[in-house]
């Protein structure tokens, strides 16, 4: 890396100047402190004395503990002793205990040239575990995801049946294996791990095309059973995972699924009606029972779907095309209109919520059509992406089938009535409000609206199904709403009309499940429930540009938060409800493996150590600054290119508000390595919610390249409220002469960006000086 | 919703997490690490632990800075895509 930014960022958190930046100013530090070390027992050396100078001036005063862990840090750790103390610098300047192990910890994280953290994600999702630049053991990959699936497999080929088991290790015996061989090769084999290294190529394919027809003559004896599925499997991926088969479909049956959604649906067709006025709706609302669900709708889709005792009608199961698998005539009957029954008179003697005027909220049988077309165009988007013929294999299993359209849509229709929840008790506030719109009231409201809403973007599986441009619309509400909070002392009658059209776009916003989002959702629990899925860090790590929860999740499923998550599952008194949310996040495995690895392979417990300190660097480093009105954040974040595998830095640094960072005063630092355009660094400062962007980078090539994209990616910006100017282009190296033909570049202001990341007016309340 | 009924229990703990951790960091850490072990979770040592405590992203950092994120991860792949081309 050419500057280090985040380093220079904590120097003048500390109002220092950058300390540690060459031996000649550590020499002169380090002057004067030798008879202290001498008094503790420590190394009175050249970097001690620096960093006991460090700590001084961090007003932390150093304790003999402190210089005892300092000194083995030092002495430990390979690197330049500029290197080190910068590490030591950072971890006083944050406020971080002085340990050996917190300063290995965040050097690692700010040093992390061998890409290991990158290494141990892709080593636990098998696919990745081969892909190109990416530095994994091949002798650590098969022995960490055994460890990880190794519960769940044992589990799993209890559950097998005999007949099969017996006949997989028999075939295998019959290769020249011992019994005991046989059988461990054999549960290898049924649990989807590696057997290459123990088979020949040929003894491979033969056993594979064995097991294949074991189970296809399993799954005919036995059409009730999902063991077809391991056929399928085999055809799309050539592995066998009955494990996570078995695992997920006994996680929620279909019968579960269908059963919620009924209970949903029932919820959702009284809290829609409610909301509107009781006379006009009265005869007129397209309620759920008044309008049954007719053929083809997604009332069918669920009768079809719905897992049935008749062995005849599981055969009908066998369709050709995602629209005969939504048309299907219906073999029998569901309870979903008596359950529609049960809803209306429900409503009936609901309480019916004053309101002024009905509220735009899309009637259940609008949302249940607008589903099943999202529905079918997922369906058909998956086909596509399998290939015909996969797919068709794929859907022969009715259960198979029946779990991703129930899973979906149960979902669907719970973010559904959250949804709805919110927009309603928002819409009721806002008028209520507006009735007496004092100066406390409209503050009052826009924090806590904008509290709701940002929870709900960001902890909510809201965005999960939206597209980015509704996701977009949510954010900049929210942003209009703390500009309501904000103008509320100062200009109340802005503060009402601006209210006033956050209530129009409120009313106008509904919640449209986006196709493409869905496709990737049913994708993924296709893959999941037949094994081959990717590993979730990397389906995280290929959803960050979908949108600011897409980013969180990332950060979540590293184990950045896992700690506070933790603690959450073990103190919370109400019972967490088992989601994709609760799913083993990196740091947690990691943990669990080192916990397990105490003496079995050096080099694997090497790269596990690594990859933990490397997270709980991060961690470390994004410490909550208790003395500053500022906060500094530093992520490592793997990003997934096409098919490569990249790794991001970020740098941010805010002015904070109580808890919660500004981000209308805010600085961001991208540092990414471009395969083509090698080094690139992306600037985004804001000031009062201007936005300046500079991208440096030593390519000519660059300005063109980004160009064609910048309009766009503006566009999106001031969506989400802020008011971004140009994209500036600027060398790396200030030094270098800044070409002629780039726009609006200030060479002065270009060496300052390229220096510093920060602004000290960010710790001042008066903002940024412009400089365009 | 279930899961609401989880996130606000989460938000009131939370709270009450912040104003322990500052009164008692290291009881509740203790606290914290003994009852992740009775649930098989291990975790770092308490050092450790005690700085990772006091941080919640889901909090920290506002959905306009994670959107800016997004969109600039955005403009990235697009950039590398088109140079594949």
């Amino acid at each position: 890396m050419k500057i280090n930014p985040y380093l220079q960022n904590i120097n003048k958190i500390n109002g220092e100047a950058s300390s540690a930046k060459n031996e000649k100013m550590l020499s002169a530090q380090s002057n004067g402190y030798s008879s202290q070390l001498k008094e503790m027992g420590v190394s009175s050396s050249a970097e001690m004395q620096a960093a006991y100078r460090i700590y001084k001036s961090s007003q932390n005063e150093p304790t003999k503990t402190t210089m005892q862990q300092t000194q083995s840090f030092l002495e430990k750790m390979s690197g330049s002793a500029e290197n080190k103390l910068l590490t030591v610098q950072v971890a006083s300047a944050k406020g971080v205990e002085i340990t050996e192990s917190n300063l290995t910890d965040i050097h690692n994280a700010l040093n992390d040239q061998g890409n290991e953290t990158m290494a141990m994600a892709s080593l636990l999702g098998e696919e990745y575990s081969e892909a190109e630049g990416i530095k994994v053991s091949e002798d650590a990959a098969p022995e960490v995801v055994s460890k990880v699936i190794s519960e769940e497999v044992s589990e799993a080929i209890k559950k097998l049946p005999e007949a099969l088991k017996k006949q997989v290790y028999a075939a295998i015996k019959e290769m020249g294996f011992t019994e005991e061989e046989s059988v461990e090769i054999g549960n290898k084999l049924l649990s989807g791990q590696s057997v290459g290294s123990i088979l020949s190529e040929q003894q491979g394919k033969e056993i594979t095309k064995f097991t294949s027809d074991v189970l296809k003559k399993l799954s005919e004896k036995n059409a009730t059973a999902p063991q077809n599925l391991l056929e399928t499997l085999m055809v799309l991926e050539g592995k066998i995972k009955i494990s996570l088969v078995k695992i997920k479909m006994n996680v929620q049956t279909p019968v579960e699924g269908l059963e919620n959604l009924v209970e949903l649906t029932k919820e959702l067709s009284w809290a829609s009606d409610s909301g509107k006025k009781a006379s006009a709706e009265k005869g007129k609302s397209q309620r759920f029972s008044e309008q049954p669900i007719s053929d083809g709708t997604l009332g069918n889709v669920l009768k079809n779907t719905l897992p049935i005792n008749n062995q005849g009608s599981e055969k009908t199961a066998n369709m050709k095309t995602p629209e005969s698998i939504v048309s299907q005539d219906v073999v029998q009957k569901t309870n979903l209109e008596d359950a529609a029954q049960e809803a209306t008179s429900k409503d009936d003697s609901a309480e019916v919520v004053k309101s002024d005027e009905a509220q735009n909220l899309s009637s259940p049988t609008d949302f249940l059509n607008q589903l099943e077309s999202v529905l079918e165009d997922a369906l058909s988007g998956l086909m596509s992406a399998y290939g015909q013929a996969d797919v068709q294999t794929l859907f022969e299993s009715h259960s198979l089938k029946t779990y991703l359209v129930t899973e979906v849509t149960v979902r669907m229709v719970e973010v559904k009535k959250t949804f709805d929840q919110f927009k309603k008790e928002t819409l009721d506030a806002i008028n209520n409000t507006l009735e007496k719109p004092s100066a406390r009231n409209l503050a009052e409201i826009a924090v806590k609206v904008a509290e709701k809403l940002d929870h709900l973007i960001m902890q909510s599986d809201l965005t999960l199904y939206t597209d980015m441009k509704t996701e977009r619309k949510l954010v900049g509400l929210s942003s209009d709403l703390q500009k309501v909070g904000q103008l509320a002392k100062t200009n109340p009658d802005e503060a009402i009309q601006c209210l006033k059209d956050i209530k129009k776009k409120m009313d106008k916003l509904l919640f449209e499940p986006s196709k493409e989002k869905v496709q990737v959702l049913l994708k993924e629990k296709a893959q999941s429930a037949v094994g081959v899925e990717q590993n979730d860090l990397m389906q995280k790590a290929s959803k960050m540009g979908s949108g600011a929860k897409g980013v969180l999740d990332l950060m979540r499923s590293m184990g950045l938060n896992h700690e506070v998550e933790l603690m959450d599952a073990v103190f919370s008194t109400e019972s967490v409800v088992k989601n994709d949310d609760t799913k083993s996040n990196l740091k947690q495995i990691l943990l669990k493996l080192s916990a397990e690895n105490q003496e079995d392979n050096q080099h694997l417990i090497k790269s596990i150590e690594k990859g933990l300190s490397q997270l709980t660097g991060q961690q470390l480093l994004n410490k909550p600054e208790v003395q500053s009105d500022s906060q500094s954040l530093f992520f490592n974040l793997p990003i997934k290119l096409g098919e490569d595998l990249n790794q991001m830095k970020l740098y941010v640094k805010a002015r904070k508000d109580v808890q919660k960072m500004d981000w209308e005063n805010c600085s961001m630092y991208f540092l990414i390595d471009l395969k083509q355009y090698g080094e690139t660094g992306i600037r985004i400062q804001s000031n009062q919610k201007q936005l300046s962007i500079s991208v440096s980078n030593e390519s000519d090539q660059i300005m063109k390249v980004i160009e064609p994209f910048a309009q766009e990616i503006l566009e999106e910006l001031k969506e989400i409220g802020y008011n971004p100017g140009d994209i500036r282009y600027v060398p790396f190296d200030n030094i270098k002469q800044v070409p002629s033909e780039l726009p609006k570049v200030d060479v002065k202001a270009s060496k300052e960006d390229t220096l510093d990341i920060n602004n000290d007016n960010l710790t001042s309340r008066k903002g940024f000086e412009l400089r365009i | 919703m279930t899961r609401d009924r989880g996130l606000n229990a989460y938000l009131t703990e939370q709270a009450n997490y912040e104003k322990t951790e500052l009164s008692q960091p290291d009881a509740l850490v203790d606290e914290l690490i003994e009852r992740a072990q009775e649930q098989c979770e291990p975790l770092q040592e308490k050092s450790t632990v005690k700085g990772l405590v006091g941080s919640d992203l889901r909090h920290k950092m506002p959905p306009q800075m994670f959107a800016v994120v997004s969109s600039l991860v955005r403009l990235i792949e697009k950039v590398e895509e088109d140079s594949k081309r």
